[in-house]
């Protein structure tokens, strides 16, 4: 393998990691932009979605089933989280928002435990195992598969965003609540959307990422850090930050592993998290400063 | 079309009204001025369900609306325009229209006629349409703010604190887009810590000072009034 060729296969395996984490960097931005906080459960969120596909496809649901019901699943149990752990509270501060958003994970952790044990768990690959040569590298099918879905999530997310009234209305929330409510939009129930889409985002992310990595009741937690340290690069609030800052944490992560050492891997996220919020604090994307009036 | 009789309302300790009696009838262009911290704005955020409040009576087209909520208020065709404009900064002037039309977004053909109409009264909203609402001039958005009001098709429009910061210029031109707005039927009510522009384009006002209406009457009459001269108009 010549050096060229090596760099094509670290960056085409960052870019397939890497859109996970936008994935994941994209459900913190959506909750983020409507509540102001910090959604710690959002990587426990991936790991249901991995978990509960791989329930289902073990209980003899086709493949395509299974992720799909994983989905709703995942979506469902965003709803319900919110529901029974923000939705009660009336007036609380952003911290107490991120402390039960902790303390929230744990139970989902503890529950993902108890239910399906502590043994990972995988599903078999979209398409096959044979690998795809690119150039001087390889891919694996399942990458295509992680590629094409996140970037069709991510625009689907766009789309709803920037079309859709609905979308739009999350915005506006986003943007500032008081006026929001004058114009007769739910805030509460607009919050409660933003859990859902971040935990679908999320439970979308967790399954495609199963075949290649496997999957287990403790996953959740570096997942979720990573996905935190990606919207924090790209600038927290962002959408296309969320999927820059992952985009550029997979291929820096896969760099530093390749060429360093893969004892470092991890360590990648967080210092580059660091530096980013040392050099510039509102991230990649995140040119303004306060954008509440 | 809105009673209010006996209206209370408290931050904590804080009394901001203590016992307001107000009344606003179908198609009128009513004032209500006065100092800083007299509870206008409570006012009107109580009669948007936007603050706890208390009243022996307060009634919209003869509903009682004091239970409602903001969503059940706006619905029955109150808009309130807020102090300090707030319009949704990272969005642009046309998305800041929709988010008015929101509760009617099903109703496409409504909500076109609504922006035909808001872009005829305010034709900068047009020309500005694709830029965002923060990059706008604080006289734009106000325009903006009233426009995003009208959008959800009020019967009662509010507006709190209209010339706030504005240069006269704008705010005469405020003025007069609102009291074409008043010509062609809407009742609208706004306040204003500059009193004698409210009062000189207002048919009837109501002077609240610490928490309760100290005077009322014709527009005309306070600005002939003499306490009224001293306390509000500089002598
Ligand atoms: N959010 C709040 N918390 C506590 N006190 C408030 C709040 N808003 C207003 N007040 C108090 O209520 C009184 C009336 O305020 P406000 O209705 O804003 O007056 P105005 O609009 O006439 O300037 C003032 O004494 C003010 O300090
Ligand atoms: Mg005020």
């Amino acid at each position: 393998m010549t050096f060229t060729d090596q760099l094509l296969q670290f960056v085409l395996s960052g870019v397939m990691v890497g859109s996970i984490y936008a994935l994941i960097a994209l459900g913190f931005t959506m909750v983020f932009n409507a509540t102001e906080a910090i959604n710690f459960a959002q990587g426990e969120f991936v790991m249901l979605g991995g978990m509960s596909a791989v329930a289902f496809y073990g209980a003899r649901v086709p493949l395509p089933l299974a992720c799909l019901l994983a989905v709703l699943l995942v979506t469902a149990v965003g709803l319900l989280f919110e529901r029974f752990t923000l939705a009660p509270l009336k007036r609380v501060s952003v911290m107490n928002l991120i402390i039960i958003t902790i303390g929230g994970s744990i139970f989902l952790k503890g529950s993902a435990m108890l239910t399906w044990g502590k043994d990972a768990a995988s599903l078999p690959s979209f398409s096959g195992d044979t690998p795809i040569r690119v150039l001087g590298a390889t891919l694996l099918p399942q990458a295509i598969w992680i590629l094409g879905t996140s970037l069709v999530v991510v625009a689907a997310v766009r789309l709803f965003f920037d079309h859709a009234a609905v979308g739009k209305a999350m915005r506006a929330v986003a943007a500032n609540r008081f006026a929001a409510t004058l114009m007769g939009i739910d805030v509460k129930l607009m919050v409660a959307c933003s859990f859902a889409l971040s935990a679908a985002v999320g439970a979308v992310a967790g399954i495609i990422i199963t075949p290649v990595a496997l999957t287990a009741f403790d996953r959740g937690t570096i997942l979720g850090l990573k996905g935190f340290s990606a919207a924090i690069l790209g600038g927290i609030g962002s959408g296309p930050g969320a999927v820059l800052g992952g985009l550029l944490l997979g291929v820096l992560e896969a760099m530093g592993a390749g060429f360093v050492s893969s004892g470092y891997k991890d360590a990648i996220a967080f210092l580059l998290l660091i530096l980013m919020l040392l050099v510039r604090p509102q991230g990649l994307c995140g040119a303004r400063g306060s954008r509440k009036a | 079309m809105l009673r209010i009789s006996g209206l209370e309302s408290r931050y904590g300790g804080i009394i901001a009204l203590k016992g307001v009696d107000l009344e606003v009838r179908a198609g009128e262009l009513v004032t209500i001025i006065g100092a800083n911290g007299a509870g206008k704005s409570t006012l009107l955020k109580a009669v948007m369900g936007l603050v706890r409040r208390e009243a022996r009576a307060m009634t919209f087209e003869g509903r009682d609306i004091r239970g409602l909520s903001p969503l059940e208020i706006v619905r029955l065709g109150v808009a309130l325009v807020p102090e300090g404009r707030q319009v949704f900064g990272p969005m642009t002037v046309a998305d800041n229209l929709t988010m008015g039309a929101y509760l009617d977004r099903g109703r496409r053909a409504v909500v076109r006629e609504r922006l035909e109409s808001v872009c005829a009264l305010f034709p900068v909203l047009r020309e500005r349409s694709r830029q965002l609402a923060e990059s706008l001039s604080g006289g734009e958005q106000q325009m903006l703010a009233i426009a995003r009001a009208l959008m959800a098709g009020p019967k009662l429009l509010l507006v709190d604190e209209l010339s706030l910061g504005l240069a006269p210029v704008v705010v005469h031109e405020l003025y007069r887009k609102l009291m074409a707005l008043h010509r062609q039927g809407m009742t609208i009510v706004i306040v204003e810590q500059n009193a004698r522009l409210a009062l000189r384009a207002c048919d009837r006002a109501y002077v609240l000072a610490t928490g309760v209406v100290a005077m009322e009457g014709r527009a005309r009459d306070l600005l002939e009034n003499e306490a009224v001269r001293k306390a509000y108009l500089g002598g």
